[in-house]
């Protein structure tokens, strides 16, 4: 019995750590594409760090933590071990050595080689991609069940290792039965108690890659017995005389002698004393975790309740149901004009079911936006970096679903708000302090849904945004008179204009006057809105509006002249007639008087070179473009229509006072309204018609 | 008029080339068309379908090239005019008249644009032999848009750069 | 750290690879006396496989020495979270474990030390 001095234990195990470091990374500077280098310089740095914590060389764990960290990146691709990476990390090697010698004074020049690890890091160039990835793809079925059988070697409790928490890594991979065989382990005088003599039988079933189990052991490998065997896992579970004989852990014949008597196997082999009760106890562990396995699997595969489908047989799915959303509005006009109860019941009916199918197909395409919001971490973790700011992040509301195709859209969107926020909103520290704000920023990303709209909003705790410069701004580039009076929220519209930007100084990640523009036509394109709000000195949040669907919607379907055009029924707020008086009156002003309120209007026929003698009695349809009311006159109002939205080509990609065109019930095409482009060039038609 | 409303033959001529170079004296299968009195050919290959007149929608604000658009198998299709890119005057409706629906690539997608047509021919073979580059003078069209002049017979046959006169700026 | 009497020892606080040293030397004096062994582990706060071997290797010793050592109260806390994560508690009806009963002081708490 001795019970050595565990720092000292460590001294020797860290010297052979750095020795081994050391070689590695000369070799590595050899052939910088071994990948066993990598991973031993990696397994040594981590080794360092984890003991030297658990035996109170703290200095050199937070120092070795950086370097570890650098590998890290190595390990991973991200970086190539460049000479230079390799230089620096030769020089953190020595100074962990004198670390190790004198753990409480400084080595002197830790905070030099950190400062030229992490330059070395940022100008590395990336790795090549690794020659052939050799992953072991896992079972049919996505699991397997594996047999891991394991014994640390001497020093592995001692550099920090612990094996059960080994054990809980594994048991994360999947399900596991864990069998501690603790027959080795010597009387107490024998015992070295810093040596762990109990080895493991632990059975796993898992999805995850083979490698993931390699993974778990991934710091130890060098320091103990390692061996995974893949199971099967049959229906017909196998004998525990089998299981025994093939671990190796009983001879076919102890368990023919044992057979040849009439009691249970396990009970005689353990009386017999050639199989350790843990032997046994383990086999019969993995006979009922494989039996449990296959009975699970069966039950999945008999109550399978989810398939992958490809996004394109989606895409496929819904341009069917567009179709039929089309021949189903043919089908109601076509009732319509006969006068048949019998149709007219089927063709309701259709329209009942289709409506139903279309949410159905709809909702298959709807996913939640929680996998974007992912993607923002290290983007904002990596540009508060980069401008010296320190920002936290959070997310709400990640389970919000939105149509895939405005996931995919809403990104390039949001990684310019989120800079745009960082860079300009977010202030530095000491500002903040000044500010009397905490010096961390806070930026939150949240999703809700809203009636038939998602709600995305990116809230800052900066400075918010500076409307007096904002104006200015906007007067210099002529986009509003000077002193016109305007609200905020109309006001901050206009950073979203091309070339528009009140950056004082144009930093690398935003403040070109690239982007915003980008930002709101992206969303337009998509059918949204951007909301902003901002308190001068407490922050800003963008909002954005998106629809749940873009294929679909309701619109209201008009005539103008010959045309048809639909109006999306969300920006409709009612139909009144254009009365006599208000029509010949107007003639000077297109003012209209809606229970008090003067609504500006706007002729479509006009707009739109209609040639044909108007309809005697002109209708209005008042639409709302966020907190403006406008009506649009027109010589008929149709009727509602259910919508499938089929996008304008290139070639029409200039005119913007349409967002797409359908398909009506009898095949025509007609245009969809833009209303917000539209009620914006009505107001410049205005203005030319005048001026001329 | 073998090619009305035919597509398979079209369709079966398609090569893997979508767009042939006729200027470096390929020979190629083209489908012919008229437009007031000349004769334009377009490469067979890029060809869908050739349709009876159908009702057009005007898209008010647009250019008068490409100033409607119509329903082409359930899908929105511009149509063009190349009588307006060549300056030539409209010609009205008549029983002849077809659109040439064909798919071309922009901007690098996939774009179906109908084509407005007085009458369509025939698909036949132009050989790169006869084919000349569009000369300098003596030509009141836009030089850019013009590939080549085809000769066929006694007949100039007009081969128009569809990916130019489409290009978008 | 011992208990009243020279036969009971009471642990508290870490027993862990960093302590373990300690740990030994309290097992150590009392395997050199007479009599039964009764462990006390409910003050343990914190404890890792070395502890655990360390009462196995105990428990081997004393009795060879003919002597009896026992876990009483049974095995609670952060020892019994690192016996049931470990492996020793896994037990099937053909084998009832042996050192199950031992950790669970036979009719103690009957956690089941298989997680499925």
């Amino acid at each position: 019995m001795n019970a050595p001095d565990p720092r000292e234990t460590f001294r020797g195990e860290a010297q052979d750590l750095l020795e081994k470091l050391e070689e590695a990374l000369l070799d590595l500077g050899e052939t910088p594409d071994e990948h066993d280098l990598i991973d031993t310089a990696f397994r040594a740095l981590h080794t360092l760090k984890g003991s030297g914590s658990m035996f109170g060389f703290e200095r050199l764990a937070a120092f070795t933590h950086h370097v570890e960290t650098a590998f890290d990146k190595v390990r991973k691709g991200e970086i190539a071990p460049s000479r230079d990476l390799i230089t620096v990390t030769l020089a953190a090697q020595d100074c962990m050595r004198r670390l190790i010698e004198s753990p409480d004074q400084d080595a002197g020049d830790e905070g030099e080689i950190l400062a030229r690890l992490q330059t070395v890091v940022a100008v590395a160039p990336g790795a090549k991609p690794a020659a052939a990835a050799l992953e072991e793809v896992p079972a049919e079925d996505g699991t397997a069940t594996y047999r891991i059988r394991f014994r640390l070697g001497p020093q592995a409790l001692l550099t920090g290792n612990d094996p059960v928490r080994l054990i809980e890594e594994l048991r994360a991979l999947g399900e596991s039965t864990v069998v501690a065989i603790d027959d080795e382990v010597p009387s107490f005088e024998t015992l070295d108690p810093t040596v762990c003599r109990v080895r493991w039988d632990v059975i796993l079933t898992t999805s995850a890659p083979r490698s993931a189990i390699d993974d778990v052991f991934l710091f130890v490998l060098d320091d103990m017995e390692l061996d995974v065997v893949r199971v099967e896992a049959d229906e017909q579970p196998r004998r525990l005389g089998e299981i025994l004989v093939e671990r190796g852990d009983a001879a076919p014949e102890t368990i023919a002698e044992a057979l040849g008597r009439q009691h249970p196997l396990g009970r005689l082999l353990v009386e017999s004393g050639k199989t350790s009760e843990n032997q046994v106890l383990s086999a019969l562990a993995e006979q009922n975790h494989v039996r449990k396995e296959a009975e699970i699997a069966k039950a999945t595969a008999k109550g399978q309740d989810t398939i992958k489908v490809t996004a394109e047989r989606l895409d496929g799915l819904m341009d069917r149901v567009g179709e039929l959303v089309i021949a189903q509005a043919r089908l109601k006009q076509l009732s319509g004009q006969i006068d048949d109860i019998a149709l007219k019941a089927v063709a309701e009916e259709i329209e009942r079911l289709v409506s139903e199918l279309r949410d159905t197909t709809m909702s298959i395409r709807l996913v939640p936006i929680g996998s974007l919001f992912a993607r923002f971490r290290r983007m904002v973790h990596d540009l508060a970096r980069d401008l010296g700011k320190e920002v936290r992040l959070t997310t709400e509301g990640e389970e919000t679903e939105l149509d895939k195709t405005v996931i995919e859209r809403l990104a390039d969107p949001m990684v310019h708000l989120i800079r745009n926020a960082i860079d300009h909103g977010v202030e530095g520290p000491e500002k903040r302090a000044q500010a009397g704000k905490p010096a961390e920023g806070h930026l939150h990303l949240s999703a809700r849904h809203s009636g038939a709209e998602v709600l995305i909003s990116i809230r800052d705790d900066g400075k918010g945004l500076d409307s007096a410069r904002i104006r200015a701004r906007a007067e210099e580039n002529g986009l509003i008179a000077p002193g016109a009076r305007l609200s905020d929220a109309d006001l901050f519209q206009y950073i979203f204009a091309p070339g528009f930007s009140t950056a004082a100084e144009v930093t690398s990640v935003s403040g070109r006057g690239v982007g915003m523009d980008v930002v709101k036509r992206t969303i337009e394109s998509l059918r949204g809105a951007i909301d902003i709000t901002s308190t001068p000195g407490r922050g800003a949040e963008v909002t954005l509006r998106l629809p749940l669907t873009l294929a679909i919607i309701d619109g209201l379907l008009v005539r103008v002249g010959r045309g048809r055009y639909v109006i999306p029924l969300s920006a409709v707020e009612e139909c009144v007639e254009l009365s006599a008086d208000d029509d010949t009156r107007s003639r000077g002003r297109n003012f209209l008087n809606i229970r008090g309120e003067l609504v500006p209007f706007l002729r479509l026929r006009e707009m739109f070179n209609a040639i044909d003698p108007p309809d005697p009695y002109q209708k209005v349809v008042v639409v709302s473009t966020g907190e403006r009311r406008v009506g649009l006159v027109v010589d008929q109002v149709i009727g509602d229509h259910q919508t499938v939205i089929k996008s304008l080509s290139k070639l029409h990609a200039d005119v913007n006072s349409f967002s797409g065109a359908t398909i009506l019930g009898d095949g025509s095409v007609a245009l969809i309204l833009d209303v917000g482009h539209l009620v914006a060039a009505g107001q410049t038609f205005d203005q030319t018609r005048r001026a001329s | 008029m073998p090619n009305d409303t035919s597509p398979d033959t079209a369709t079966a001529a398609a090569g893997a080339q979508i767009i042939p170079h006729p200027t470096k004296r390929a020979s190629f299968e083209a489908l012919t068309f008229g437009i007031a009195s000349e004769i334009f050919a377009l490469d067979a290959g890029i060809v869908r379908e050739i349709l009876d007149i159908v009702t057009v929608t005007e898209v008010p604000g647009a250019q008068p090239f490409v100033g409607g658009l119509l329903n082409v198998r359930g899908k929105v299709v511009p149509l063009a005019d190349l009588r307006i890119k060549f300056g030539m005057d409209r010609t009205e409706t008549t029983v002849d008249t077809r659109i040439i629906v064909v798919e071309i690539e922009l901007g690098g997608e996939a774009v179906i644009i109908g084509l407005l047509a007085d009458k369509v021919f025939e698909v036949t073979e132009i050989t790169g032999a006869s084919i000349e580059e569009a000369p300098e003078i003596g030509m009141n069209w836009p030089r850019e848009y013009i590939k080549g002049i085809g000769k066929r017979g006694a007949d100039f046959i007009i081969i128009p750069n569809i990916s130019r006169i489409f290009a978008v700026n | 750290m011992t208990g009243t009497n020279d036969l009971s020892i009471r642990l508290e606080g870490e027993h862990t690879i960093r302590t373990i040293g300690e740990t030994a030397t309290i097992f150590g004096r009392a395997l050199h006396k007479a009599g039964p062994i009764v462990l006390d582990c409910s003050g343990i706060s914190e404890v890792d496989i070395s502890f655990v071997q360390l009462v196995i290797a105990a428990r081997a010793s004393a009795n060879a020495l003919g002597r009896d050592l026992r876990v009483d109260p049974p095995a609670e806390g952060a020892l019994l979270t690192c016996l049931t994560d470990g492996g020793f508690l896994e037990h099937t009806p053909e084998i009832p474990s042996d050192r199950r009963e031992f950790w669970l002081n036979r009719g103690g708490a009957d956690t089941d030390g298989g997680r499925r």
